[in-house]
C-alpha cells in the first residue's frame, strides 16, 4: 500500500509541475496573442480556452487510447501533466494577454535597443508578477483536484490523494484512512495558497481583456502546437460521436436509453435532467452570494480559497455528514450544495473585476436619493453588468455541470449526473456505450463554445467601458 | 459557506434580506426532497447483474400498488459498500443479491433490519471458451490449480474480491483449497506471475474481458451455470471448470431506516414466490432456493451444478479482512 507521504509527494508533484509547465508554455502564446491583430486575437484566444473550461474527467476519458494497455505510474503521470498542460496553458495565455504593459512603454525599451527576449524579462515580467503568481495557484490547485481526469487516465496506475481517498472510503469502507488523507489534501491546498502569496500572488481577473502588444515570434511555434493540440481533441471526439455505432443520430437516440446491457441506472437524458437541476440550485446559492462578497471593498485571497478544496474531500465529509442528518434531509440537493462552496470564487473572481470597474459616483448618487439595494441593482448595477453576470453565470453553470468527484461520493443511483454516467459508458468498452459517451461530451464541448462565446462578448463589452 | 464569515460588514436589514432568502430556498429544497420521497414507490439496490422481466415487475406492482425502482450499485461489493455508507440515509428500501460472501460485512455495518432471506445460489467456478482451446490446439484447464501452469499464461481473468462476489467466494476457495496460507500465497503469486487480470467487477471480467464476448481472455471466473447462456445449435460454446467450487447463495432483505418498511417486505415476499423464483434460472442463470422449484429442462445439459464445492466451512466474518491483506500483499509486490 502507498503510504500517505508518497501519495502526498505525488500529488503535490504533479500540481507543481502542471502548474510550471503550463506558465512556461503559455506565457509565450499569451504574448503572441496579445501581438496579434484584433479579428485572430480573439479567434486563437477563445480556441485555446476551450479547454480549461471542459470538465477534466471529460479530456481524461478523451485521451484514455493514449494510456495503452500496461501504463506503469511514471508514465501514468507524465501523461497527466500533459493533460493539465494542454488544459490550461490557453488560461495562462488569456491572463498573460491581459496583463500587458501599455505598448508604449514596450515600444520606448525597443527603441532603447532592446531585444524582444530581453524586454519581456526585465520590463513585462516583474509587472506581471502577481497576475502569474495567481494564474500559477490556480493550476496548481485544479491539478491538484483533479480527480476524475487522473482515474480515467492514470487507470489506476497512479495514485494520488484524492484517488486514494475514494478507494479507502468507497472500496474499503475505511473512513478514518479517508479522512486522514482528507486532511493532508487539505494541508496541499493551504501550502500552495501560502507559497503563492509569498509570490506575490493576488486575486486577478479570470478572464481580463486582451491588450494589444508587441508581435511576439516566440510565441507562433507553441500556439500553432496547441492550437493543432486542441483542434485534435476536439475532432476526436466528433469524429469518433459521428462514427461509432452508427453514426451521429443512432448515437443520439441512444442518449434516451441506459445503454448497451442497460448498464446505466437511468439514461443520459435523465441524468442530464439531474445536473441541470444541480446546476439551478447551486446557480441560485452562488451567484447572490458572490454578488454580496464581491461588493465588500477588500479584496483577500481567502474567498479564492474555497476553489482549492478538492471536491473530492467535500463529497466525502458531506457523505459521512449525510450519515448523522435526518433523512429528509439528506437527498441530491447535497451535490448542489457541495458545489456551490468551490463554485463561489469562480463567481466572485468574474463579478468583482467588472463592478469594482463601475463608477462609484453613479451609485452613491442612487444611494442619496433613497433608492434602495434591490433598487440599485436592478435599475443601475444590473443592467450595466448584465455581461459579466451572465458570463459568472455561464461559466458557473459549466463548472456545474462538469463537476465530478464530489457526485461521486454523493448522487448515488437514479440521482446520478451527467459527468458519472458519461464516465461509466466511457470505462465499458463496446461501440454503443463509448458512441453515447462521445456523443455526450461532444454536446458538452459545444456548451463550452457557447460559454466561451459569452465570456469574449463579456470582455470586449467591458473594455467599452472602461 | 464560503463568504459567511466576511459578511458582517453588509447592513443588518441586507443580512436579514440574505437569512430570509436562505429560509426560502431550504424550504424549496426540502419540499422537493420531500416529494421525491414519496412511498408509493420501492426502490431496490441490486447488483448489475440483477434481472427481472418486466412481466414480473408489472406483476409485483399490481398486487402490491407500489412502483418498483431498480437501482444498481455495480458489484455485490460495490453495493454493500454504498449500502453501508448511507445506511443513515438509505438510497434504497430492499436489497437483494448480497451473498453469502458479502453478508457478514452487511450484517457488521447493520443494513438491514428483520432476516435475511435466501432467494437464489449458485456456484463459482471457472468458464472457458471451447473454441480458443480448440483453434489454439491447446488442452483446456481441469481444474483452478491448473492455471497457474505456464501453458495458460495470460489466459484468464479473475475479479477484484474487494469489488466482487465471485471474486472473494474464488478467493476463500482457494484458503478453503489449501493446507497452509503459505500455499495459498504461494499459489496466488503462481496466477500474477502467469499474468492473471483482475477486472473490477463480474460484468467487465465476462462481457470485456472474455474472448466470447470479443476480450482476449478464454478463461473467465464466472458459474457453474453460465454455459447455459452460451448454447449455440445446441452446441455448448463455453464449459465450466465443475469439481472444488463455492457454492455461493444470494440473499434479500429489508434496509434499515428505509420510509417504505411495508413495501419492501412485499417485495422480499414476492422473491420468495413461486412465479418469481421460476424465473431465476433463465433469467439470471443461477438456481431457486425456494424447494420445488423447477428449473429449465436443458438446464440438465447445460448449467449442471458443482460436482464437488470447497469452503462451505469458512469464516468470513473473521478472515475476510486478513483475506484481503494478503492477496493484496501478493498484488502490491
Amino acid at each position: 500500500m502507498t503510504t500517505s507521504l508518497e501519495l502526498f509527494a505525488t500529488t503535490a508533484f504533479i500540481a507543481v509541475v502542471s502548474a510550471i509547465a503550463s506558465l512556461i508554455l503559455g506565457y509565450p502564446i499569451g504574448n503572441f496573442i496579445a501581438g496579434l491583430g484584433s479579428r485572430f486575437r480573439a479567434a486563437v484566444s477563445s480556441l485555446l480556452i476551450l479547454p480549461f473550461l471542459l470538465p477534466p474527467f471529460l479530456i481524461g476519458i478523451t485521451l484514455l487510447p493514449l494510456s495503452g494497455d500496461d501504463l506503469d505510474s511514471s508514465r501514468g503521470i507524465l501523461l497527466i501533466v500533459l493533460a493539465h498542460t494542454l488544459m490550461n496553458a490557453g488560461f495562462v495565455a488569456r491572463v498573460v494577454a491581459s496583463s500587458q504593459l501599455p505598448l508604449e512603454q514596450l515600444e520606448a525599451a525597443r527603441l532603447d535597443g532592446a531585444s524582444e527576449l530581453l524586454i519581456r524579462i526585465r520590463v513585462s515580467l516583474p509587472q506581471q508578477n502577481a497576475a502569474l503568481a495567481a494564474a500559477g495557484l490556480l493550476i496548481a490547485l485544479y491539478s491538484a483536484t483533479s480527480y476524475g481526469l487522473v482515474i480515467s487516465l492514470g487507470q489506476g496506475a497512479v495514485a494520488t490523494l484524492e484517488t486514494e481517498i475514494a478507494i479507502s472510503a468507497l472500496r474499503d469502507l475505511d473512513l478514518q484512512r479517508a479522512g486522514v488523507l482528507a486532511g493532508l489534501q487539505t494541508l496541499l491546498t493551504i501550502t500552495l495558497f501560502m507559497f503563492a502569496q509569498k509570490l506575490g500572488a493576488k486575486p486577478t481577473p479570470i478572464f481580463g481583456e486582451v491588450q494589444s502588444s508587441l508581435p511576439s515570434k516566440l510565441g507562433f511555434l507553441l500556439a500553432a502546437v496547441f492550437s493543432a493540440g486542441v483542434l485534435l481533441l476536439i475532432t476526436n471526439i466528433a469524429t469518433r460521436a459521428l462514427t461509432l455505432n452508427g453514426g451521429l443520430l443512432q448515437n443520439l437516440a441512444s442518449l434516451q436509453t441506459r445503454g448497451a446491457r442497460e448498464i446505466l441506472n437511468i439514461s443520459v437524458v435523465e441524468a442530464a435532467g439531474n445536473s441541470l437541476r444541480n446546476l439551478l440550485v447551486a446557480a441560485l446559492i452562488v451567484l447572490p452570494l458572490a454578488w454580496i462578497a464581491s461588493g465588500r471593498s477588500k479584496s483577500s485571497l481567502l474567498f479564492v480559497l474555497p476553489i482549492g478544496i478538492s471536491p473530492v474531500v467535500l463529497g466525502l465529509g458531506f457523505l459521512i455528514l449525510s450519515g448523522y442528518l435526518p433523512r429528509e434531509l439528506a437527498g441530491w440537493w447535497l451535490v448542489p450544495i457541495v458545489q456551490s462552496i468551490f463554485l463561489f470564487p469562480l463567481a466572485y473572481q468574474i463579478i468583482r473585476p467588472a463592478r469594482l470597474g463601475m463608477s462609484r459616483e453613479i451609485l452613491e448618487a442612487a444611494q442619496m436619493d433613497g433608492a434602495t439595494k434591490l433598487r440599485v441593482f436592478g435599475s443601475i448595477e444590473g443592467p450595466i453588468l448584465a455581461r459579466p453576470l451572465a458570463a459568472a453565470a455561464a461559466f458557473v453553470s459549466l463548472a456545474s455541470l462538469g463537476e465530478f468527484g464530489a457526485a461521486s461520493f454523493l448522487a448515488t443511483g437514479a440521482e446520478a449526473t451527467l459527468p458519472l454516467v458519461i464516465f461509466r459508458l466511457a470505462a465499458r468498452p463496446g461501440e454503443e456505450n463509448l458512441g453515447m459517451a462521445m456523443t455526450a461530451a461532444l454536446l458538452f464541448v459545444m456548451l463550452a463554445l457557447l460559454v466561451v462565446l459569452i465570456i469574449s462578448r463579456e470582455s470586449r463589452s467591458s473594455s467599452r467601458e472602461m | 459557506m464560503p463568504a459567511q464569515g466576511d459578511l458582517n460588514p453588509v447592513p443588518t436589514n441586507e443580512r436579514h434580506d440574505m437569512k430570509k432568502k436562505i429560509a426560502l430556498l431550504a424550504a424549496a429544497v426540502m419540499t422537493l426532497a420531500g416529494c421525491a420521497q414519496t412511498p408509493d414507490t420501492v426502490r431496490l439496490a441490486a447488483h448489475d447483474s440483477f434481472a427481472i422481466s418486466d412481466q414480473l415487475i408489472q406483476a409485483f406492482e399490481a398486487q402490491s400498488g407500489f412502483e418498483l425502482e431498480i437501482i444498481r450499485l455495480g458489484d455485490t461489493g460495490s453495493l454493500t459498500n454504498q449500502l453501508s455508507l448511507t445506511k443513515n440515509a438509505p438510497i434504497a428500501d430492499v436489497v437483494f443479491g448480497i451473498d453469502n460472501t458479502f453478508q457478514p460485512l452487511a450484517i457488521d455495518n447493520g443494513i438491514a433490519q428483520g432476516d435475511w432471506v435466501a432467494i437464489d445460489y449458485s456456484d463459482v467456478c471457472f468458464n472457458y471458451d471451447i473454441s480458443y482451446f480448440e483453434q489454439a490446439q491447446l488442452t483446456p484447464p481441469s481444474s483452478w490449480r491448473d492455471l497457474i501452469d505456464a501453458k495458460y499464461e495470460g489466459l484468464t481473468v479473475v475479479t477484484n474480491p474487494r469489488l466482487s462476489s465471485p471474486g472473494l467466494a474464488f478467493l476463500a476457495t482457494t484458503f478453503a483449497g489449501f493446507d497452509t496460507d503459505a500455499e495459498v500465497f504461494e499459489y496466488w503469486r503462481g496466477l500474477r506471475d502467469n499474468k492473471v487480470k483482475i477486472a473490477g467487477s463480474w460484468e467487465d471480467a465476462y462481457f470485456v474481458d472474455f474472448t466470447r464476448y470479443g476480450g482476449e481472455r478464454p478463461i473467465v471466473l464466472s458459474y457453474a451455470s453460465s454455459p447455459a447462456a452460451e448454447v449455440e445449435d445446441g452446441q455448448a460454446q463455453t464449459a465450466a471448470l465443475r469439481s472444488e467450487c463455492f457454492r455461493q447463495t444470494e440473499y434479500a432483505a429489508v434496509l434499515e431506516n428505509t420510509p417504505n418498511p411495508e413495501g419492501a417486505q412485499q417485495f422480499v415476499d414476492f422473491l420468495t414466490s413461486e412465479a418469481f423464483q421460476e424465473s431465476v434460472a433463465e433469467a439470471m442463470y443461477v438456481y431457486p432456493s425456494v424447494t420445488g422449484v423447477e428449473v429449465p429442462q436443458d438446464w440438465a445439459k447445460h448449467a449442471l451444478p458443482a460436482t464437488s464445492v470447497l469452503g462451505e466451512d469458512l469464516d468470513f466474518a473473521a478472515n475476510r479482512e486478513r483475506w484481503l491483506k494478503d492477496w493484496s500483499d501478493v498484488f502490491d509486490n
